[in-house]
Protein backbone atom coordinates (compact mmCIF):
# COMPACT_ATOMS: atom_id res chain seq x y z
CA UNK A 1 0.00 0.00 0.00
CA UNK A 2 2.52 2.63 0.87
CA UNK A 3 4.83 1.12 -1.99
CA UNK A 4 2.06 2.01 -4.44
CA UNK A 5 1.59 5.44 -2.82
CA UNK A 6 4.80 6.16 -3.22
CA UNK A 7 4.79 5.21 -6.83
CA UNK A 8 1.38 7.32 -7.43
CA UNK A 9 3.07 10.44 -5.73
CA UNK A 10 6.68 9.62 -7.78
CA UNK A 11 4.46 9.70 -11.36
CA UNK A 12 2.41 12.52 -10.28
CA UNK A 13 5.35 14.92 -9.88
CA UNK A 14 6.14 17.04 -12.61
CA UNK A 15 10.06 16.17 -13.41
CA UNK A 16 10.40 18.46 -16.15
CA UNK A 17 9.47 20.91 -14.05
CA UNK A 18 11.57 19.88 -11.00
CA UNK A 19 14.92 20.04 -12.70
CA UNK A 20 14.20 23.31 -14.42
CA UNK A 21 13.03 24.78 -10.73
CA UNK A 22 16.68 23.94 -9.30
CA UNK A 23 18.25 25.17 -12.59
CA UNK A 24 16.17 28.62 -12.47
CA UNK A 25 17.65 29.01 -9.12
CA UNK A 26 20.90 28.55 -9.77
CA UNK A 27 21.05 30.24 -13.16
CA UNK A 28 21.86 33.87 -11.66
CA UNK A 29 25.29 32.35 -10.05
CA UNK A 30 26.41 30.80 -13.24
CA UNK A 31 28.13 33.49 -14.94
CA UNK A 32 27.78 35.76 -17.76
CA UNK A 33 26.01 35.19 -20.61
CA UNK A 34 27.10 37.27 -23.28
CA UNK A 35 30.81 39.21 -23.97
CA UNK A 36 30.92 42.26 -26.22
CA UNK A 37 34.98 43.71 -26.56
CA UNK A 38 36.51 46.41 -28.32
CA UNK A 39 40.03 45.85 -28.96
CA UNK A 40 41.89 44.10 -26.52
CA UNK A 41 40.17 45.24 -23.24
CA UNK A 42 39.30 49.27 -24.59
CA UNK A 43 35.38 48.35 -23.80
CA UNK A 44 35.16 44.83 -22.12
CA UNK A 45 31.40 44.25 -21.28
CA UNK A 46 29.96 41.11 -19.90
CA UNK A 47 26.73 40.46 -18.72
CA UNK A 48 23.60 38.49 -18.20
CA UNK A 49 20.03 39.12 -16.68
CA UNK A 50 21.53 39.31 -13.57
CA UNK A 51 24.78 41.29 -13.93
CA UNK A 52 26.81 43.41 -15.87
CA UNK A 53 30.39 44.08 -15.77
CA UNK A 54 31.55 47.04 -17.99
CA UNK A 55 35.49 48.21 -18.22
CA UNK A 56 36.64 50.88 -20.27
CA UNK A 57 40.50 51.68 -20.75
CA UNK A 58 41.00 49.74 -17.98
CA UNK A 59 38.59 51.42 -15.82
CA UNK A 60 35.42 50.03 -14.35
CA UNK A 61 32.18 51.49 -15.08
CA UNK A 62 29.66 50.77 -12.35
CA UNK A 63 26.10 52.03 -12.26
CA UNK A 64 23.88 51.73 -8.60
CA UNK A 65 20.44 51.73 -11.33
CA UNK A 66 21.99 48.61 -13.05
CA UNK A 67 23.06 46.98 -9.96
CA UNK A 68 19.71 47.20 -8.70
CA UNK A 69 17.94 46.42 -11.73
CA UNK A 70 20.02 42.97 -11.97
CA UNK A 71 19.30 42.04 -8.56
CA UNK A 72 15.22 42.47 -9.37
CA UNK A 73 16.08 40.27 -11.34
CA UNK A 74 17.99 37.44 -9.72
CA UNK A 75 15.33 37.51 -7.16
CA UNK A 76 12.71 37.58 -9.71
CA UNK A 77 14.11 34.57 -11.36
CA UNK A 78 14.64 32.92 -7.85
CA UNK A 79 11.52 33.58 -6.85
CA UNK A 80 10.34 31.70 -10.11
CA UNK A 81 12.55 28.60 -9.70
CA UNK A 82 10.76 28.39 -6.65
CA UNK A 83 7.20 29.03 -7.47
CA UNK A 84 8.16 26.36 -10.20
CA UNK A 85 9.33 23.64 -8.04
CA UNK A 86 6.46 23.39 -5.76
CA UNK A 87 4.26 23.74 -8.33
CA UNK A 88 6.07 20.42 -9.92
CA UNK A 89 6.28 18.44 -6.70
CA UNK A 90 2.61 19.32 -5.46
CA UNK A 91 0.80 19.84 -9.11
CA UNK A 92 -2.54 18.31 -8.33
CA UNK A 93 -2.68 21.63 -6.01
CA UNK A 94 -5.47 24.55 -7.10
CA UNK A 95 -2.27 26.71 -7.19
CA UNK A 96 -0.27 24.88 -9.18
CA UNK A 97 -1.01 26.08 -12.63
CA UNK A 98 -0.64 29.63 -11.46
CA UNK A 99 2.80 29.55 -10.05
CA UNK A 100 4.24 27.24 -13.12
CA UNK A 101 2.37 30.19 -15.31
CA UNK A 102 4.01 32.73 -13.58
CA UNK A 103 8.03 31.13 -13.16
CA UNK A 104 8.09 28.80 -16.42
CA UNK A 105 8.52 30.98 -19.48
CA UNK A 106 10.64 33.64 -17.74
CA UNK A 107 14.08 31.80 -18.59
CA UNK A 108 12.62 31.04 -22.21
CA UNK A 109 12.23 35.20 -22.46
CA UNK A 110 15.37 36.45 -21.00
CA UNK A 111 16.92 34.16 -23.40
CA UNK A 112 15.66 35.41 -26.11
CA UNK A 113 15.73 39.01 -24.92
CA UNK A 114 19.44 38.38 -24.74
CA UNK A 115 20.41 37.19 -28.42
CA UNK A 116 17.63 39.54 -29.96
CA UNK A 117 19.42 42.64 -28.32
CA UNK A 118 22.63 42.40 -30.05
CA UNK A 119 21.63 41.28 -33.24
CA UNK A 120 19.03 44.10 -33.34
CA UNK A 121 21.54 46.58 -32.31
CA UNK A 122 23.83 45.18 -34.75
CA UNK A 123 21.03 45.15 -37.59
CA UNK A 124 20.47 48.87 -37.02
CA UNK A 125 24.13 49.52 -36.81
CA UNK A 126 24.90 47.63 -39.94
CA UNK A 127 21.85 48.50 -42.15
CA UNK A 128 19.63 50.98 -40.85
CA UNK A 129 22.57 53.76 -39.98
CA UNK A 130 23.92 53.95 -43.02
CA UNK A 131 20.34 54.66 -44.91
CA UNK A 132 18.89 53.78 -48.14
CA UNK A 133 15.95 51.49 -46.14
CA UNK A 134 12.35 51.65 -47.04
CA UNK A 135 9.68 51.13 -44.35
CA UNK A 136 7.55 48.72 -47.03
CA UNK A 137 9.81 45.55 -45.75
CA UNK A 138 9.39 45.68 -42.11
CA UNK A 139 5.64 47.37 -42.14
CA UNK A 140 4.86 44.06 -44.33
CA UNK A 141 6.70 42.16 -42.06
CA UNK A 142 4.90 43.26 -38.48
CA UNK A 143 1.64 42.79 -40.86
CA UNK A 144 2.39 39.41 -41.39
CA UNK A 145 3.55 38.33 -38.07
CA UNK A 146 0.14 39.91 -36.06
CA UNK A 147 -1.89 38.09 -38.96
CA UNK A 148 0.11 34.58 -38.15
CA UNK A 149 -0.01 35.04 -34.54
CA UNK A 150 -4.15 36.09 -34.34
CA UNK A 151 -4.66 33.16 -36.78
CA UNK A 152 -2.76 30.77 -34.99
CA UNK A 153 -4.69 31.81 -31.72
CA UNK A 154 -7.58 31.69 -33.30
CA UNK A 155 -7.44 28.43 -35.20
CA UNK A 156 -5.63 27.16 -31.69
CA UNK A 157 -9.20 27.47 -29.45
CA UNK A 158 -11.12 26.26 -31.91
CA UNK A 159 -9.20 23.27 -33.22
CA UNK A 160 -6.89 21.99 -30.40
CA UNK A 161 -8.39 20.08 -27.78
CA UNK A 162 -5.19 18.81 -25.29
CA UNK A 163 -3.81 20.98 -22.45
CA UNK A 164 -0.33 21.13 -23.93
CA UNK A 165 -1.08 21.80 -27.26
CA UNK A 166 -3.26 25.05 -26.22
CA UNK A 167 -0.47 26.31 -24.12
CA UNK A 168 2.65 25.57 -27.30
CA UNK A 169 -0.23 27.50 -29.62
CA UNK A 170 0.24 30.14 -26.95
CA UNK A 171 3.90 30.38 -26.38
CA UNK A 172 4.02 30.37 -30.57
CA UNK A 173 1.88 33.00 -31.15
CA UNK A 174 3.61 35.58 -28.23
CA UNK A 175 6.77 34.60 -30.23
CA UNK A 176 5.19 35.72 -33.14
CA UNK A 177 4.28 38.64 -31.30
CA UNK A 178 7.59 39.38 -30.32
CA UNK A 179 8.74 39.07 -33.83
CA UNK A 180 6.24 41.37 -35.19
CA UNK A 181 7.50 43.93 -32.19
CA UNK A 182 11.20 43.82 -33.11
CA UNK A 183 9.72 44.79 -36.94
CA UNK A 184 7.83 47.54 -35.31
CA UNK A 185 11.11 48.79 -33.58
CA UNK A 186 13.33 48.37 -37.24
CA UNK A 187 10.22 50.84 -38.75
CA UNK A 188 10.56 53.34 -36.15
CA UNK A 189 14.50 53.59 -36.38
CA UNK A 190 14.21 53.37 -40.30
CA UNK A 191 11.36 56.48 -40.29
CA UNK A 192 13.76 58.32 -37.68
CA UNK A 193 16.86 57.91 -39.34
CA UNK A 194 15.11 58.96 -42.38
CA UNK A 195 14.11 61.78 -40.78
CA UNK A 196 17.01 63.04 -39.07
CA UNK A 197 20.16 61.59 -41.27
CA UNK A 198 18.27 61.35 -45.15
CA UNK A 199 22.19 60.45 -46.42
CA UNK A 200 22.61 57.73 -43.30
CA UNK A 201 25.18 58.03 -40.79
CA UNK A 202 28.00 59.25 -43.17
CA UNK A 203 26.01 63.21 -43.48
CA UNK A 204 27.59 63.48 -39.87
CA UNK A 205 30.92 62.07 -40.42
CA UNK A 206 33.22 65.34 -41.11
CA UNK A 207 33.88 66.46 -45.21
CA UNK A 208 36.66 64.16 -46.28
CA UNK A 209 36.35 61.72 -43.87
CA UNK A 210 34.86 58.18 -43.99
CA UNK A 211 33.31 55.35 -41.53
CA UNK A 212 32.83 51.76 -42.37
CA UNK A 213 30.59 50.41 -39.48
CA UNK A 214 30.84 46.65 -39.40
CA UNK A 215 29.44 45.03 -36.33
CA UNK A 216 29.18 41.72 -35.51
CA UNK A 217 25.65 40.02 -34.87
CA UNK A 218 25.67 38.59 -31.53
CA UNK A 219 28.65 36.34 -32.17
CA UNK A 220 31.87 36.96 -34.32
CA UNK A 221 34.70 39.51 -34.85
CA UNK A 222 34.82 42.70 -37.43
CA UNK A 223 36.26 45.97 -37.51
CA UNK A 224 34.34 49.51 -37.62
CA UNK A 225 37.18 51.71 -39.70
CA UNK A 226 36.72 55.73 -39.62
CA UNK A 227 39.11 58.12 -41.59
CA UNK A 228 39.26 61.37 -42.20
CA UNK A 229 41.90 64.08 -43.54
CA UNK A 230 42.91 66.98 -41.39
CA UNK A 231 45.03 69.66 -42.22
CA UNK A 232 47.17 68.13 -44.87
CA UNK A 233 46.81 64.93 -43.51
CA UNK A 234 45.09 61.60 -43.05
CA UNK A 235 44.25 60.20 -39.36
CA UNK A 236 42.51 56.43 -39.67
CA UNK A 237 40.72 54.79 -36.68
CA UNK A 238 40.50 50.83 -36.96
CA UNK A 239 37.79 49.10 -33.99
CA UNK A 240 38.34 45.27 -33.80
CA UNK A 241 35.06 44.51 -32.28
CA UNK A 242 34.35 41.00 -30.81
CA UNK A 243 31.12 39.46 -29.72
CA UNK A 244 30.36 36.09 -28.01
CA UNK A 245 28.24 34.19 -25.79
CA UNK A 246 29.39 32.17 -22.89
CA UNK A 247 29.41 29.56 -20.91
CA UNK A 248 26.20 30.74 -18.84
CA UNK A 249 24.03 30.86 -21.73
CA UNK A 250 24.61 26.82 -22.47
CA UNK A 251 22.86 26.82 -19.27
CA UNK A 252 20.03 28.87 -19.64
CA UNK A 253 18.71 27.08 -22.35
CA UNK A 254 18.83 24.09 -20.61
CA UNK A 255 16.76 25.91 -18.49
CA UNK A 256 14.84 26.93 -20.85
CA UNK A 257 13.85 23.80 -22.47
CA UNK A 258 13.21 21.96 -19.57
CA UNK A 259 11.03 24.59 -18.35
CA UNK A 260 8.93 25.16 -21.28
CA UNK A 261 8.69 21.53 -21.30
CA UNK A 262 7.34 21.39 -17.78
CA UNK A 263 4.57 24.53 -18.48
CA UNK A 264 3.47 22.24 -21.53
CA UNK A 265 3.58 18.79 -19.21
CA UNK A 266 1.86 20.24 -16.54
CA UNK A 267 -0.97 18.40 -16.00
CA UNK A 268 -2.36 20.54 -12.97
CA UNK A 269 -5.19 19.78 -10.44
CA UNK A 270 -7.97 16.71 -11.73
CA UNK A 271 -10.49 19.12 -12.43
CA UNK A 272 -8.40 20.97 -14.96
CA UNK A 273 -7.46 18.03 -16.67
CA UNK A 274 -11.36 16.84 -16.94
CA UNK A 275 -12.12 20.34 -18.07
CA UNK A 276 -9.39 19.62 -21.03
CA UNK B 1 -13.69 36.76 -6.30
CA UNK B 2 -12.38 32.93 -6.26
CA UNK B 3 -8.98 31.85 -4.84
CA UNK B 4 -7.43 31.62 -8.00
CA UNK B 5 -8.20 35.20 -9.47
CA UNK B 6 -6.99 36.40 -6.46
CA UNK B 7 -3.44 34.32 -6.75
CA UNK B 8 -3.35 36.07 -10.33
CA UNK B 9 -3.32 39.52 -8.83
CA UNK B 10 -0.96 39.00 -6.51
CA UNK B 11 1.48 37.28 -8.86
CA UNK B 12 0.88 40.00 -11.34
CA UNK B 13 1.45 42.65 -8.37
CA UNK B 14 4.35 40.78 -7.41
CA UNK B 15 6.05 40.85 -10.89
CA UNK B 16 5.33 44.61 -11.14
CA UNK B 17 6.80 45.38 -7.62
CA UNK B 18 10.02 43.02 -8.61
CA UNK B 19 10.40 45.54 -11.28
CA UNK B 20 9.42 49.10 -9.85
CA UNK B 21 10.63 48.78 -6.63
CA UNK B 22 14.52 47.74 -7.79
CA UNK B 23 14.41 51.62 -9.69
CA UNK B 24 13.10 53.55 -7.19
CA UNK B 25 15.61 51.96 -4.59
CA UNK B 26 18.36 53.14 -6.86
CA UNK B 27 16.92 56.75 -6.97
CA UNK B 28 16.35 56.96 -3.43
CA UNK B 29 19.69 55.45 -2.76
CA UNK B 30 21.17 58.34 -4.48
CA UNK B 31 18.79 61.13 -3.35
CA UNK B 32 16.83 60.98 -6.82
CA UNK B 33 20.09 62.26 -8.60
CA UNK B 34 19.44 60.49 -11.79
CA UNK B 35 23.06 61.44 -12.77
CA UNK B 36 24.70 59.94 -10.10
CA UNK B 37 21.89 56.87 -10.11
CA UNK B 38 23.01 56.25 -13.25
CA UNK B 39 26.71 56.80 -13.20
CA UNK B 40 27.41 56.25 -10.00
CA UNK B 41 30.00 58.74 -9.91
CA UNK B 42 32.18 57.12 -12.43
CA UNK B 43 33.49 59.74 -14.84
CA UNK B 44 34.99 57.25 -17.87
CA UNK B 45 36.50 60.38 -20.03
CA UNK B 46 37.21 62.19 -16.96
CA UNK B 47 39.28 58.69 -15.54
CA UNK B 48 41.04 58.54 -18.72
CA UNK B 49 43.41 61.53 -17.72
CA UNK B 50 43.97 65.29 -19.35
CA UNK B 51 43.45 64.62 -23.34
CA UNK B 52 44.96 67.92 -23.98
CA UNK B 53 48.41 67.28 -25.72
CA UNK B 54 50.33 70.23 -25.34
CA UNK B 55 53.89 70.83 -26.36
CA UNK B 56 55.38 70.77 -23.01
CA UNK B 57 54.69 66.84 -23.20
CA UNK B 58 57.47 66.38 -26.28
CA UNK B 59 61.18 67.66 -26.18
CA UNK B 60 63.66 66.50 -28.85
CA UNK B 61 67.42 65.99 -28.19
CA UNK B 62 70.02 66.76 -30.22
CA UNK B 63 70.98 63.86 -32.97
CA UNK B 64 73.71 61.66 -32.22
CA UNK B 65 75.86 59.60 -34.88
CA UNK B 66 74.79 55.95 -34.50
CA UNK B 67 75.83 52.55 -36.39
CA UNK B 68 76.57 52.41 -40.09
CA UNK B 69 76.17 56.17 -41.08
CA UNK B 70 72.83 56.77 -39.25
CA UNK B 71 71.90 59.67 -36.51
CA UNK B 72 69.95 58.83 -33.82
CA UNK B 73 67.22 61.10 -32.78
CA UNK B 74 66.07 60.82 -28.81
CA UNK B 75 62.29 62.23 -28.09
CA UNK B 76 61.15 62.66 -24.58
CA UNK B 77 57.23 62.21 -24.41
CA UNK B 78 55.39 62.24 -21.12
CA UNK B 79 51.75 60.71 -21.73
CA UNK B 80 48.75 62.24 -20.41
CA UNK B 81 46.83 59.68 -20.41
CA UNK B 82 45.63 57.70 -17.39
CA UNK B 83 45.86 53.94 -18.86
CA UNK B 84 48.41 52.44 -21.00
CA UNK B 85 49.48 52.62 -25.09
CA UNK B 86 51.63 51.97 -27.29
CA UNK B 87 53.46 53.68 -30.04
CA UNK B 88 54.66 50.56 -32.44
CA UNK B 89 55.89 53.20 -35.49
CA UNK B 90 56.72 56.21 -36.62
CA UNK B 91 58.39 56.60 -40.44
CA UNK B 92 58.75 59.46 -42.73
CA UNK B 93 60.95 61.85 -44.28
CA UNK B 94 63.85 63.92 -42.23
CA UNK B 95 64.71 67.09 -43.20
CA UNK B 96 66.82 69.66 -42.17
CA UNK B 97 66.44 73.29 -43.76
CA UNK B 98 64.07 72.00 -46.56
CA UNK B 99 66.82 69.86 -47.49
CA UNK B 100 65.62 65.87 -47.65
CA UNK B 101 68.41 64.00 -45.29
CA UNK B 102 66.85 60.53 -45.58
CA UNK B 103 64.01 58.26 -44.21
CA UNK B 104 63.69 58.18 -40.64
CA UNK B 105 62.04 55.23 -38.48
CA UNK B 106 61.34 54.40 -34.85
CA UNK B 107 63.67 52.15 -33.28
CA UNK B 108 60.87 50.05 -31.80
CA UNK B 109 57.67 49.56 -30.16
CA UNK B 110 57.40 51.83 -27.42
CA UNK B 111 54.75 51.30 -24.66
CA UNK B 112 53.78 53.80 -22.47
CA UNK B 113 52.02 52.90 -18.83
CA UNK B 114 49.97 55.69 -17.56
CA UNK B 115 51.25 59.20 -17.00
CA UNK B 116 54.76 57.81 -17.57
CA UNK B 117 57.72 59.96 -19.76
CA UNK B 118 59.14 57.53 -22.31
CA UNK B 119 62.21 57.70 -24.41
CA UNK B 120 61.37 57.43 -28.22
CA UNK B 121 64.55 56.40 -30.23
CA UNK B 122 64.27 57.62 -33.79
CA UNK B 123 66.63 56.63 -36.63
CA UNK B 124 67.46 58.62 -39.09
CA UNK B 125 69.04 57.11 -42.79
CA UNK B 126 70.59 59.36 -44.80
CA UNK B 127 70.60 59.00 -48.15
CA UNK B 128 74.26 59.55 -49.62
CA UNK B 129 72.94 63.18 -50.52
CA UNK B 130 71.84 63.45 -46.96
CA UNK B 131 75.44 62.50 -45.86
CA UNK B 132 77.00 64.68 -47.53
CA UNK B 133 74.72 68.00 -46.61
CA UNK B 134 75.55 66.78 -42.81
CA UNK B 135 79.17 66.56 -43.60
CA UNK B 136 79.33 69.78 -44.83
CA UNK B 137 77.00 71.27 -42.16
CA UNK B 138 79.23 69.39 -39.47
CA UNK B 139 82.14 71.55 -40.89
CA UNK B 140 80.78 74.94 -41.26
CA UNK B 141 78.76 74.75 -37.71
CA UNK B 142 80.85 72.16 -35.58
CA UNK B 143 77.19 70.06 -34.61
CA UNK B 144 74.96 68.26 -36.42
CA UNK B 145 71.64 69.38 -38.21
CA UNK B 146 68.41 69.40 -36.22
CA UNK B 147 66.49 66.88 -38.12
CA UNK B 148 62.45 67.12 -38.73
CA UNK B 149 60.32 64.99 -40.14
CA UNK B 150 58.20 65.48 -43.00
CA UNK B 151 55.27 63.26 -44.29
CA UNK B 152 55.80 61.72 -41.36
CA UNK B 153 53.34 58.03 -40.28
CA UNK B 154 52.49 57.57 -36.59
CA UNK B 155 50.55 54.08 -35.27
CA UNK B 156 49.63 54.31 -32.00
CA UNK B 157 47.90 50.84 -30.04
CA UNK B 158 45.41 51.98 -27.22
CA UNK B 159 44.19 48.65 -26.17
CA UNK B 160 44.16 46.90 -29.48
CA UNK B 161 42.26 50.01 -31.31
CA UNK B 162 44.65 51.09 -33.73
CA UNK B 163 45.46 54.82 -35.11
CA UNK B 164 46.84 55.88 -37.62
CA UNK B 165 48.18 59.82 -38.52
CA UNK B 166 49.69 60.37 -41.60
CA UNK B 167 51.27 64.19 -41.81
CA UNK B 168 51.91 65.06 -45.08
CA UNK B 169 54.43 68.50 -44.83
Amino acid sequence: MARTNWRKVVRRINWFGVIAGILMIVLPFAGMWWRFTVGTGAIDLTTSPFGITTTAFGQTIESTLARYIFLGATISIIIAGLFVLFASLLPEQWWSIRLMEFGATKVFWMAISLVMSPLIGAFIVNKILPGGQTLTIYILGATISIIIAVLSKYLASKFLKKWWSKRLMKLVTNVLLMIAGVFIVLAVCVFIVGKFLPSGISSIVPAGGTLNVNVPYVSGSAATTFSMSMGGGQAMLTLPISMGLMSGFALAIVTAVFSILAWIYHPGPPEEKKKK
Amino acid sequence: MNKDKVLGILLSLLSLCLIIVPVVAAFAAHGWNPIETIMSGSDPLKDMGDLNFSENMFSVGEPTQGPNNTLIINAQFTSPLSFSFKIKSISGEGYSDSTSIGSIQLAGEVEFPPHATKTLSIICTPTQDGLNYIANYVIQHGSIPQIQPKNARFTIDLYGITAEFEMSG
